[in-house]
């Protein structure tokens, strides 16, 4: 008896979140607890902030646009609940999100089952846009990045002898692999390749073998928030060897948390906040009016998956289905984002311009030889 | 190289040895695991964090009042988790513990947000060289506050009616109840003392890696759980040696084989001592 | 006459049994039903848990390597070797089953914390080899695209035709479990549990019945972990964690520690209750915290303790 009126009661709660019908909303799958929730916490900023000024701006002919922001923890098996919750929900017309490969991995059947967009900020995993047709990323991938980033140490910085140190999962995979194929492929020789498990937060053992291959630059494929530890533990090794990697280390964070051991790092990103660009200026600003405080990559690639989405809703003629924005997504051209002009591509990647940025003074400023 | 790998094994190991004074202490009055220290010892780090940082407060004296915050900590904890189960099953207990982390991982979350915060503590984190070998201030620190407190606690347990108390307790809670002990108020004491110090490892934590965030307590206090076991359960000095032998041998095996398995190695390593010492390194015969 | 009348526990079961067989079709939401599948999984590996820990006694951290090996075994076999999905399914629990030993073999040497610690360490050295052995599980990349299942002709493809697959081989499991929980064997593990000298006094080769207790476990593990990798069509090593351990070691007991009825329930509470809390977005791991203490606080020795279950399973309706 007991049994049957706890589930009833759960039963309750579960649909009490159906809330009343008439706008229409995006779904947004991201981490707002466990290990990464910094990252899925800026997301639900970048999106909210997106559809706020969207909505100010009269909405699409009076029809506001909404947010369900539902958390997967990091953890596919939830993301994968979320994304049936999602296309069973029929106000919801696209999803963004989510921040982890792996969770989009796991959703990416369902939305591709069901016909709904799934508009991922940050996966960067080959497979996920191999999903499906409904599957999107508006990251530039790896692909493009990683031999940036080689040009970047080899041709710019003039290093020869690189150490990759990378995070062991999807994503930290394919960024050393391009990079090395990339560095190798201008002449470079890789001194060292080192890998370490998420969460683990002491770098010296590998920091010191790499101090005896005397690499001239350090590729580091991880988050800023990791880079910063990293980059105190060689100061307190006595290490001098400079740093560079993604636009994942692109953040203010970076610097807060890192002082002046991150002095001198060099790193690429499709967003840069002190960029003349009147879009970016305007999103900076209104970005820290509403949060007080400087938006970081994850941030701005949200506002743009946001934006993507609002302006394909705008093109579609007529009623709105799920089947239509996704024909609109594909059919942008040169979206102008805070991460730069955006188009998909066939297979639903993008590419875009990335800035080459260094740590100067205490500040991310563009590289300029 | 190879004397710069076992100084950052030792002070990685020194690291897990902070943590498992205050899990052990807490393991032996009552046998039993508090799968919320780790929380605690977050706790105590972010109580810190918010006094240097908002507050503008001297970080010594931060470090102090984050340590008594941490002991009243665990007074409720005992009061909430522990005491009401007493004469239930372990498992209860445990499953208690887990809750109150859980919750006090995501209240973290909800007060000081998901990022890292650091403090900045220029003279602590500054290092030098000492026969080709970087040493830093805090690893210093981190040694000689470790010894403190191992000696401190020693005192403690065999030098004071407290300690007694709480020897005779662990050895046999009915009996010692018999004998005109106290046993509440000397339980909630190991508790209190307990998550003191598991707030002060905390802090050091959290200043050593430049790093406060609301998931920080779940690693170390895993690893103290497991340095507890391989050094014996009860004994604290045998904690510290656990700790200090886990993160020596972690280091070392991400430094000569990858640290992709480091992890699964130290593991390895506790597996292989319990199957040659079933009671720990330095543990006598005792039935938990 | 004491035998007439009828198990009140039998009625119950078969009102479940009927409702499960007909629940699809008083309930249509795909979301919900997916929900369901998930629970039942999660009741799988509760009631294997309960064996290893609530009736024998085994202070087992390590569960989730018998779930992730059971998946992954499952999931290559199908994906590189394109073998049938009831041999994968059934290699996937043998696979498990096998580890099961490797972790029961200790328990000959080793008791309480120290048994715990190494099955905890065991847990983190599957799930690291998992994330490390690139070359065969893909390591962090996880494997996509497991095909949908397909025995005897009949292909299972939606939310429902998963839900009576998983749904079968939960009573399965059920009846298997039940009939090993409380029978001469199950006596004789919860005997070991309770006074293990005593045991062996008595005759009975205690290590035999501890090691096989654990390989049973694992083998419906690694069952729930095929049914998992089939039924998401893509798994990782992100879902076989220590913290998976845990929470299905709080199912076990938050439902009640050796007791069938209470692993059910304790299953079907967690499982739902992340769902439930979604709306409340990142306040709702705070409730489910919460609700974990409460319950504990509130019935020490879960929902449905092992002697409320005993009772519960001598209910009579009828007769005298």
């Amino acid at each position: 008896m007991k049994k049957i009126l706890i589930s009833l009661l759960l039963f309750v709660f579960a649909f009490s979140a159906y809330a009343m019908a008439g706008d229409l909303y995006f779904g947004l799958s991201a981490p707002l607890t466990g290990d990464y929730a910094q990252y899925g916490e800026v997301f639900k900023k970048g999106v909210e902030l997106a559809l706020e000024e969207f909505n100010e701006k009269g909405g699409l002919n009076g029809t506001k646009i909404k947010l369900i922001a539902m958390d997967s923890k990091g953890d596919p098996k939830e993301a994968a609940n979320i994304a049936q919750k999602f296309v069973m929900d029929k106000r919801i017309i696209a999803e963004i999100g989510d921040f982890t490969s792996t969770c989009c991995l796991a959703a990416a059947p369902i939305y591709q089952r069901a016909g709904l967009v799934q508009l991922s900020p940050t996966s960067s995993h080959p497979d996920f846009t191999k999903q499906g047709d409904y599957m999107f990323r508006n990251i530039v991938t790896q692909e493009a990045e990683g031999p940036y980033i080689a040009a970047y140490a080899y041709k710019d910085l003039g290093k020869k002898r690189a150490a990759v140190i990378y995070i062991q999962n999807d994503w930290g995979i394919v960024a050393k692999d391009n990079f090395i194929k990339g560095f190798k492929k201008l002449g470079g020789t890789i001194v060292a390749e080192e890998k370490f498990n998420p969460g683990t937060k002491d770098y010296t053992n590998i920091l010191t073998k790499i101090k005896g291959k005397n690499p001239d630059i350090i590729y580091i494929a991880m988050m800023y928030s990791e880079a910063a530890l990293l980059a105190k533990q060689m100061k307190k090794l006595g290490m001098d060897v400079p740093l560079i990697g993604t636009g994942a280390l692109y953040s203010p964070k970076l610097i807060e948390l890192g002082g002046d051991a991150v002095e001198g790092l060099y790193c690429t990103s499709s967003f840069y906040p002190y960029s003349d660009n009147p879009v970016v200026k305007s999103f900076v600003e209104k970005y820290k009016a509403k949060y007080g405080q400087i938006p970081n990559m994850f941030a701005a690639q949200a506002y743009d998956a946001a934006g993507l989405l609002l302006a394909a809703l705008k093109s579609i003629n007529g009623k709105i289905t799920r089947k239509k924005v996704k024909e609109a997504l594909e059919a942008i051209k040169d979206y102008p984002g805070v991460t730069g002009l955006t188009t998909f591509d066939k297979n639903h990647n993008v590419k875009k311009q990335l800035t080459k940025l260094v740590v100067k003074n205490g500040d991310f400023v563009e590289f300029k030889k | 190289m190879f004397g710069q790998q076992i100084v950052n094994g030792l002070a990685l190991g020194l690291t897990y040895s902070l943590t498992a004074i205050g899990f052990t202490l807490i393991f032996g009055v009552l046998g039993l695991i508090n799968f919320a220290h780790g929380e605690v010892y977050m706790m105590g780090a972010f109580i810190a964090f918010t006094l240097v940082a908002f507050l503008g407060v001297n970080y010594f004296v931060a470090f102090l009042l984050a340590i008594a915050f941490s002991g009243l900590m665990g007074y409720f904890l005992e009061l909430i988790a522990f005491r009401p189960l007493r004469n239930a099953i372990p498992e209860a207990t445990l499953i208690a513990t887990l809750g109150v982390s859980t919750f006090l991982k995501e209240f973290a979350n909800i007060i000081w947000g998901p990022e890292v915060h650091t403090i900045n503590t220029p003279f602590l984190s500054s290092s030098f060289a000492l026969g080709g070998i970087q040493i830093s201030v805090i690893q210093i620190v981190i040694l000689i506050v470790s010894v403190l407190l191992m000696w401190g606690l020693q005192l403690i347990l065999y030098k004071t009616k407290t300690g007694y108390a709480i020897r005779a307790i662990s050895q046999d809670m009915g009996a010692s109840y018999l004998m005109g002990v106290n046993v509440d108020n000397t339980i909630a004491m190991t508790f209190v003392i307990g998550s003191a110090l598991g707030g002060a490892a905390g802090v050091l934590m959290g200043t050593y890696y430049g790093a406060f965030y609301p998931t920080m307590g779940y690693m170390p206090g895993l690893k103290a759980f497991v340095a507890m076991v391989l050094g014996g359960l009860t004994s604290i000095p045998g904690a510290v040696i656990g700790g200090i032998i886990l993160g020596i041998s972690e280091t070392l095996a991400g430094a000569y084989i990858s640290a992709g398995v480091q992890d699964a190695i130290s593991f390895l390593i506790l597996i292989l001592i319990l199957l040659f010492f079933p009671q720990g390194l330095s543990g006598k015969k005792r039935s938990a | 006459m004491e035998k007439r009348g009828f198990y009140l526990y039998k009625l119950i079961a078969l009102i479940l049994l009927v409702l499960g067989i007909l629940f699809p079709l008083l309930v249509s939401d795909q979301y919900v039903i997916r929900i369901i599948n998930m629970t039942f999984i999660y009741i799988i590996l509760s009631m294997s848990l309960n064996l290893i820990t609530g009736v024998t006694g085994q202070f087992h951290l390590g569960h989730a390597a018998f779930y992730g090996v059971g998946a992954y075994i499952a999931a290559l076999l199908s994906v590189k070797l394109h073998v049938s999905f009831l041999f994968a399914f059934i290699a996937g629990g043998i696979g498990a089953g096998f580890i099961g030993l490797l972790i029961g073999l200790p328990t000959i040497r080793l008791r309480d914390i120290y048994l715990t610690v190494t099955t905890l360490g065991f847990g983190e050295i599957v799930r690291l080899i998992l994330l490390n052995w690139v070359s065969v599980t893909r390591g962090p990349m996880g494997i996509p695209g497991i095909p949908y299942p397909e025995f005897f002709g009949i292909k299972i493809m939606s939310q429902i035709d998963f839900y009576y697959l998983i749904f079968f081989v939960l009573i399965l499991s059920v009846v298997v479990l039940f009939r090993i929980t409380y029978s001469r064997y199950g006596d004789i593990l919860r005997a070991i549990r309770e006074n293990e000298l005593a045991a062996k006094t008595l005759g009975i080769n205690t290590t035999i019945y501890k090691v096989t207790a654990f390989v049973i476990g694992a083998l419906f593990a690694g069952l729930a972990g095929a049914l998992f990798a089939y039924f998401s069509a893509y798994i990782s090593p992100d879902s076989f964690t220590f913290a998976e351990s845990i929470n299905i070691l709080a199912m076990v007991v938050i439902g009640g520690l050796g007791s069938m009825p209470g692993a059910i329930l304790g299953a079907v509470i967690l499982a739902l209750a992340p769902e439930a809390f979604r709306f409340l977005a990142e306040y709702r791991m705070v409730v489910v915290g919460l609700l974990m203490l409460g319950v504990i606080l509130w019935r020490h020795s879960g929902l449905i303790g092992e002697q409320t279950a005993i009772k519960f399973m001598n209910m009579k309706i009828g007769g005298k």
